[in-house]
């Protein structure tokens, strides 16, 4: 865009040279005078009453602090929706890892001695796995028995179903009338899907640090997103107010994907470092982050399609059950907002859409990159190839004939803005020589081009708070409460204050992560949300310090503070550029109380102090039927922040003896609003395509009976940068499609990433050998039996 | 992990006389890929650990006329993979290490211990029964030589007894017109234990077509890994074409015995054996030729 000098900018990340030497630090690498290590002891059964718990024998070895059981925990539930969980199971447990007691002492070793001795009974009780078995009206097990007297969160809006005793939370949407809409099809095309469960594996584990403070409030360190849902859920357990708890995560997270939103160390450290007076660190194992470190929610997908021989959709009806795992989480709101995929791309005259939250015996979910959206695409994209292989028509063509234009009215009512799609899409249709068939073929490798369209919503409501705090050096100093979770966050926040400064960014300061002294920002670094809502904030924070410091500079300059401007840390007057002073001189000069001492203060104001607060909030929708009244749609009311698109397109090689598959080509296009980094962009990019083909091809926490087996990198098959095609071969665009209200047009991009890869596979892969693959994920064995029943037939 | 006493003998003796005194209850780590994995997992719990990597005698390799390769135990597989003699005069064995772990594991892992771990999927066994290859095992009372094909028992054992260690790998001399290929199969493709592991060793007569001898070791799909004998004999003396070839797979496969993992099904590990087991006879087959 023209004009900017720092954003649209591939400046070099602020954190590039700490992490590659290795000096960035991270919760795991902090360490506190007189630090205890926490371990947790958990449940070897899917479900099953505590019946007694002897802990002496751990109590007495020496270095071990202290013993907490479910008899420690506050009774009352909590949950971020449906008030389901102790800290520490006080009856009852729900799946293979549900954690029983704990233990903290004085080295991690000690701590795992000790967990060794603790003698808990069980009393085995029926566990059901299967969610379409727990999903149904008579299910033969009901996880939660007292869910009907559960307290219910305020967001969602609580939706249980009374005749399905394991459904948590329901959402629906009506659009038109679908059975009018299929009776107008030519062609009616139905299908189930599936998704299994993925782990995010971030290279640092859940990890905190809590100290219980004298004066009873509580201090957490903590490597996750979100210190503000923190500091509220642990309120929430602890009956403690906001401003007795304190959340710090002012240093680096290693990776977080969805999976550090939830607490799963912070309320266990706080009880053991209530018990002892003493900082205690809890640190998941590997394994534990795949037992209880929350994965990503499994699917069951019915979709039906009706199209027109022409290939316009005219009727699309979903049922989607998610499996939540033992306890809610963040489920009911993927629940919610999962079908937002469905609403964002194609226009659909008649839809009908039903998602059910269910509970099972298997271990909880979580977040995950694309909150619901990928596991949706994944069947919604697939379905597309089908109906356009029905049709006998492309499938580019296909799906070009329905796509939502900037302006009509999606199936919410809402009118659609800022929808790059379609220059996505034929960007890559280009790119990947759609239509043309593939090059040489040699023996049993058989060669394919499929490709699909993704897009993922910024959740509203968002809060986003930032301070700018200009320094008498001239340094522009930006507080704000963004978790750097490997995104970063920081660098383009950093260009936004530099730009509004004409500054470059080494002449920015950035300070974050500490619920007592960085603003306040609603659900943190999640739903793609940092750069559109901290942006704005700190946009209207540099303007907020801008005007400050123009007012002043009036004083001294006799000039009207809307004349002037300020670039290279020296404000100006627009109409005689040459007469102008420096930040530092509003600072120092007569206004020092020491001749020579350095300015630290403004005599009229103390600091200069720019505030900034950005809103997003959705338009009210009807609970029911998800529907955008047309007035207040009509005004602008909008389902959420913005929409983010991404297509991608691969080629794949797929081996008809094996079954096995490679990724020869990759070509991707995001339409992101306006790239303020565009190489941080293009990153964000290459990281979802790989975390999509580690998803399409062989990625799953594999559970039997509950339990996972394989909770470790030996045996769950993250993408390697072996399976990556060849850097040449990934293809990256970058696509504006300006958000007026985003920072300079820009719109947040970092889950988008993920959400078209699977299905580009799986179409990809029909294309190559002519087998559909409806359950993730697409393992060599089961192309090799897809192929083998195709050979039969 | 539980708690362990650890020594560092620096001698071979020392380390003899370690093992005779805690026997059971003592482990050899070498180079720790597999043993540390397995403590932590409480999987094995050693009350004494006895680290040999400091024995550095232990660490080398060197051909003698008669009796052809000698690997000491601690030889790490990086090693294996880029020594420029080994890849002159036993071409097979960098092609086997080059398909072992991932290069951080290739640094650190070494020959004596992917044996003596006896892991159906140890990457190094098949190819070196293959190549007839003996273990010499050593203990205070004195050493015995033991074929590598008869060293392992099953899934983690061997015929190595606690108070013994394994320290050398006695590779003989291929007969001219001979090569070797293993190829391991896997579920993703990198890095990764193999569901699939097959080594192939064909030798060809110097005047006429016929394959004098041929050995066809499979690995992880059996409790230890064994030769297919009777895909085998099929091939010896013949003249090969690629009908023998599919023939003698399919005879494999079925010699194989894989179980159901979440690595595969057995069924599909069964095939997966045919389709390897051809691949590394054709290309042996090939190689063989061209090089005549």
């Amino acid at each position: 865009m023209a004009g900017h000098s720092v954003v649209g900018k591939s400046i070099i990340r602020l954190d590039a040279l700490d992490k590659v030497t290795g000096k960035a630090k991270y919760c795991e690498d902090l360490k506190l005078p007189g630090m205890l290590y926490g371990k947790v002891l958990r449940s070897p059964y899917p479900h099953a009453h505590i019946t007694s718990i002897d802990t002496s024998r751990a109590e007495n070895i020496s270095g071990v602090r202290a013993v907490i059981t479910g008899r420690d925990v506050p009774e009352k539930r909590y949950g971020p929706s449906v008030f389901d969980q102790h800290t520490l199971a006080r009856r009852v447990v729900r799946y293979v890892g549900d954690p029983v007691a704990a233990v903290a002492a004085d080295s991690v070793e000690v701590a795992e001695r000790a967990l060794g001795l603790l003698k808990v009974e069980y009393e085995k009780l029926p566990a059901i796995f299967d969610i379409e078995e727990a999903w149904e009206k008579n299910p033969p097990v009901i996880v939660h028995r007292d869910l009907p007297k559960y307290e219910l969160g305020k967001f969602p809006p609580p939706r249980l179903v009374p005749d399905r005793p394991n459904v948590c939370y329901l959402r629906t949407l009506r659009h038109g009338d679908v059975e009018r809409g299929f009776k107008e099809a030519d062609l009616i095309v139905e299908n189930t899907f599936s998704t299994t469960r993925l782990q995010h594996c971030p290279f640092e584990p859940h990890v905190s640090i809590a100290q219980a403070e004298s004066d009873g409030s509580l201090t957490i360190w903590a490597g996750r997103q979100s210190i503000f849902l923190a500091r509220q859920y642990l309120c929430k357990i602890f009956n403690l107010l906001p401003s007795q708890v304190r959340v710090i995560a002012s240093h680096y997270v290693g990776g977080a994907f969805g999976c550090k939103v939830t607490l799963y160390t912070e309320p266990i450290a706080a009880m053991l470092s209530m018990k002892t007076g003493r900082p205690v660190k809890l640190t998941f194992t590997r394994e534990e982050m795949f037992s209880s470190g929350g994965t990503r929610i499994p699917f069951v997908i019915r979709i039906r399609d009706g199209v027109k021989k022409n290939g316009t959709l005219v009727a699309r009806d979903m049922e989607m059950l998610l499996g939540m795992g033992a306890y809610a989480g963040s489920g009911p709101l993927i629940t919610r907002n999962c079908i937002y995929a469905t609403v964002a791309t194609y226009r659909i005259p008649d839809a009908k859409i039903d998602a059910y939250a269910v509970y099972t015996n298997e271990p909880p979910v979580t977040s995950f990159r694309g909150f619901g959206s990928t596991q949706v695409l994944w069947a919604v994209e697939s379905q597309m190839d089908v109906i356009a292989e029905e049709l006998d028509m492309d499938a580019v063509e296909l799906r070009r004939r329905n796509l939502l234009e900037e302006g009509d009215t999606n199936i919410t009512g809402e009118i659609v803005h800022s929808i790059g799609v379609r220059e996505c899409l034929d960007k890559v249709a280009d790119s990947l020589e759609w239509g043309r068939r593939s090059k040489k073929e040699v023996g049993p490798w058989k060669r394919g081009k499929g490709l699909a369209l993704g897009n993922k919503y910024s959740m509203a409501p968002t809060g986003a708070l930032a301070i700018v705090k200009v320094r008498g050096d001239g340094i522009i100093e930006v507080h704000e409460s963004a978790d750097e979770i490997g995104q970063g966050c920081n660098t383009v926040l950093a260009q936004i204050a530099a730009e509004e400064f004409g500054v470059s960014v080494d002449e920015v300061k950035m300070v974050w992560g500490d619920t007592a002294f960085t603003p306040y920002f609603s659900r943190g670094s999640t739903s793609q949300r940092t750069t559109f809502n901290v942006g704005n904030a700190i946009r209207l924070a540099c303007q907020d310090a801008k005007r400050q410091i123009f007012e002043i500079a009036a004083e001294r300059l006799h000039e009207p503070p809307q004349d002037m401007d300020i670039k290279d840390g020296t404000i100006y007057v627009r109409s005689n550029p040459s007469q102008g002073m420096s930040i530092t001189e509003l600072f120092t000069s007569e206004r020092t109380l020491l001749p020579g001492e350095f300015g630290d203060f403004v005599e009229k104001s103390a600091e200069i102090l720019g505030k900034g607060v950005w809103v997003t909030r959705p338009a009210p929708s009807d609970p029911e039927t998800a529907q955008i009244p047309e007035n207040v749609a009509r005004m602008g009311g909008r389902l959420a922040g913005f929409f983010g698109y991404g297509v991608q397109g691969v080629e794949v090689l797929v081996n008809t003896e094996t079954g096995e598959v490679t990724i020869e080509k990759v070509v991707a296009a995001s339409d992101v609003g306006y790239p303020l980094n565009p190489k941080m962009c293009e990153q964000q990019i290459e990281g979802g395509v790989a975390m999509g083909i580690g998803s399409a091809l062989w990625e799953e926490v594999a559970l039997d009976q509950g339990k996972v087996l394989n909770p470790n990198f030996g045996n769950y098959k993250m993408v390697t940068s072996m399976n990556m095609p060849k850097t040449d071969n990934v293809k990256v665009f970058l696509i504006s499609a300006p958000h007026k209200e985003g920072p300079y047009g820009a719109k947040g991009t970092g889950e988008t990433q993920m959400t078209p890869t699977a299905p580009a596979v799986a179409n990809a892969i029909y294309n190559a050998v002519g087998v559909r693959i409806k359950d993730l994920p697409i393992t060599r064995e089961r192309v090799f039996r897809a192929l083998r029943e195709k050979a039969g037939e | 992990m539980g708690p362990f006493e650890y020594f560092e003998p620096e001698t071979v003796e020392e380390a003899l006389s370690l093992l005779r005194k805690y026997s059971d209850t003592a482990k050899v780590c070498a180079g720790g890929t597999d043993l540390v994995v397995r403590m932590r997992k409480h999987l094995v719990n050693p009350q004494f650990v006895i680290g040999i990597a400091g024995i550095r005698e232990l660490d080398y390799f060197r051909f003698e006329d008669d009796e052809g390769l000698r690997v000491g135990c601690l030889t790490n597989i990086r090693t294996i993979e880029r020594s420029p003699q080994l890849q002159e005069r036993y071409t097979m064995l960098p092609q086997v290490a080059r398909q072992f772990g991932s290069i951080a594991i290739r640094n650190v892992a070494t020959i004596g211990g992917n044996l003596c771990n006896a892991l159906p999927s140890a990457d190094m066994a098949p190819m070196l029964i293959a190549l007839s290859a003996k273990a010499k095992l050593v203990s205070i009372d004195g050493e015995r030589i033991v074929p590598l094909e008869d060293f392992f028992t099953g899934p983690g054992k061997t015929v190595l007894r606690a108070d013994e260690l394994l320290v050398e790998v006695r590779v003989p001399t291929p007969p001219p017109h001979t090569s070797g290929v293993y190829q391991k199969y896997t579920t993703r493709g990198g890095e990764e234990l193999a569901v699939v592991g097959v080594a192939t060793l064909v030798t060809w007569g110097s005047k006429d077509e016929r394959c004098t001898d041929v050995r066809i070791v499979l690995g992880t799909v059996v409790p230890a890994p064994m030769r297919a004998k009777e895909a085998e004999a099929i091939l010896k003396g013949k003249r090969i074409d690629d009908e023998l070839i599919e023939k003698a797979a399919q005879i494999a496969a079925d010699e194989s015995r894989p179980r159901d993992s979440i690595r595969g099904s057995a069924d599909y590990r069964r095939e997966m054996v045919r389709i390897i087991t051809r691949d590394v006879l054709r290309q042996a087959f090939e190689r063989t030729q061209s090089a005549r």
